[in-house]
């Protein structure tokens, strides 16, 4: 099999965000958690954004950067989502039609909460391995709001894409990883609008199979430490409090540190990962992809190996590791992720709240929507000024359409031949 | 172990974990989250007390768990599940 890893990463963090310190403060909510919490901006999905368009946005500068050639060895491309649109058509198709990739494509979405990212990037690194050419994995979720509680300041929205084939950011080790998973009830969504959620249970959960999956990952090699075996961790994160109190439990209780140590090796190797969580939020499916993001971006060059962890709850966990490439580091900071998180239009309250009422006008099962773009004109200007961004347009008979905007003007791709 | 040791054990957690609060402001009918401890506040006690107690019990044990007393019986009963099985897991997996 061949070497096989990540081509290009890119992440997308809507056109919006809200200061999680104005949540608390509109909310009522005790500033005093805040500090666990670890949040700074919570990215904001627009009235005529879904988890298609967001997939496309997130994917449009690593298909921008391929040449017709190129763009035509994509053979895969996987939707990993809990907020697809239909029940039976994947948002890959969309996605798909959006990005003018090649017909000669196979296309699918995944699900299993926040692993599905992971999932559908692990098989789709088997699949190139063994049949040669390029994926592409899209991982995104928009969160059924829960407005007023401690869970709202951390929702996020967006997207992560993946380029998967030649490793040039990172290799990734596909002949080993470490699994642990099981049924259980700390996170589902029965219906499109309904999170149910015990966090305690989770909390516990997300540590049991962080201490699991690393434990079958280490039996299923040469051993491996948790801590001298990675220059860098990242993590699924709910939030990023979360990413620290599981790395501060696990590693104090199987004794890989003393206590006083925790925290110089949280800050050495795992604070680069939640630069991006931070500022966007809990994108379910799409987190642990968008640590994976952050660490990259954020890391020293000497920092090679890296440690992914990924949950979703429900459960399912895996732990396996990337290695990146030389130059890698530098290509993942100069994408213009922080720049585009930056263009973002900082919301009122008030309009988030209004946002908030009005997204499940788009949500699945709705039959006939017409967004209005002009209303959201400001947010949509600052982010498409310098790279086009996808957002729905029309919602006729359940299908879903889309347009691009580049410079806060509809704008065509090249067709793809 | 009895019941009211199991509760001095959680009780130093809750204390260690949760700045300002004494001993004496700790009863079994409190719940964590009123005594504003944050879910990473309330993990880290309920780690931290498993810890001291020699336990890893499965997350699903504490389903349920709504306030201190709960808590304090739900690892008293899996001491004494232990004790009737040394040297077999707590709780089966």
């Amino acid at each position: 099999m061949r070497s096989v890893g990540i081509e290009a990463i890119h992440a997308y963090g809507c056109t919006a965000f809200v200061d999680v310190a104005d949540i608390f403060a509109a909310r009522g909510l005790d500033g005093t958690r805040s500090g666990n919490l670890m949040m700074h901006r919570k990215a904001v999905p627009l009235p005529c954004e879904d988890v298609v368009s967001l997939a496309a946005s997130a994917a449009w500068p690593i298909v921008a950067a391929l040449s017709p050639d190129e763009l035509s060895t994509i053979r895969t491309l996987i939707v990993a989502t809990e907020s697809g649109v239909d029940f039976s058509k994947s948002a890959s198709t969309y996605v798909h039609r959006l990005l003018g990739l090649s017909r000669n494509c196979r296309l699918f979405e995944v699900k299993q909460a926040c692993h599905a990212g992971v999932a559908a990037l692990r098989s789709a690194a088997a699949l190139v391995g063994h049949e040669g050419g390029r994926a592409l994995v899209i991982a995104g979720d928009i969160p059924t709001a829960a407005r007023g509680t401690y869970a709202e300041p951390s929702q996020g929205a967006g997207a992560v894409a993946v380029l998967v084939g030649e490793p040039r950011v990172a290799e990734l080790v596909l002949d080993r990883s470490g699994c642990h998973s099981y049924e259980t009830a700390d996170f589902s969504r029965p219906r499109a609008d309904l999170d149910l959620v015990d966090i305690d249970l989770s909390l516990l959960t997300y540590i049991e199979c962080l201490d699991g999956a690393f434990a079958d990952y280490a039996m299923r090699g040469d051993g491996a430490h948790f801590v001298d075996s990675f220059d860098a961790l990242a993590m699924h994160t709910p939030f990023p409090g979360m990413v620290k109190g599981a790395h501060r439990t696990v590693v104090r209780r199987r004794g890989w540190l003393a206590p006083a140590a925790i925290e110089e090796d949280f800050d050495r190797r795992v604070a680069a990962s939640l630069r991006y969580p931070r500022m966007v939020g809990n994108i379910y499916s799409g987190s642990t992809l968008l640590a994976v993001a952050s660490a990259i971006a954020h890391t020293a060059p000497e920092q090679e190996r890296l440690g992914v962890f990924s949950y979703g709850g429900g459960c399912a966990s895996e732990f396996f590791a990337l290695r990146v490439q030389p130059g890698g580091h530098a290509a993942v900071a100069q994408a213009g992720i922080d720049q585009a998180l930056e263009q973002r239009r900082r919301l009122t309250i008030a309009e988030y709240d209004t946002i908030l009422d009005a997204l499940p006008q788009v949500a699945c099962g709705v039959q006939d929507a017409a967004p209005d773009l002009d209303r959201f004109r400001h947010a949509i200007d600052a982010a498409s000024a310098t790279r086009p961004i996808a957002l729905l347009s029309a919602i006729k008979g359940y299908h879903r359409g889309y347009t691009w905007m580049k410079g806060g003007q509809p704008w065509m791709p090249e067709p793809v031949m | 172990m009895t019941e009211d040791s199991v509760f001095r054990v959680v009780r130093t957690q809750i204390c260690e974990v949760m700045d300002g609060l004494r001993p004496d402001d700790v009863t079994l009918d409190d719940r964590l989250a009123d005594l504003g401890a944050d879910s990473i506040d309330r993990m880290d006690v309920v780690a931290g007390a498993q810890r001291q107690l020699g336990l890893e019990l499965e997350p699903r044990r504490f389903a349920g768990v709504s306030d201190i007393r709960s808590l304090v019986a739900t690892l008293h009963a899996a001491l004494s599940e232990q004790s009737r099985h040394p040297g077999g897991q707590a709780v089966p997996r």
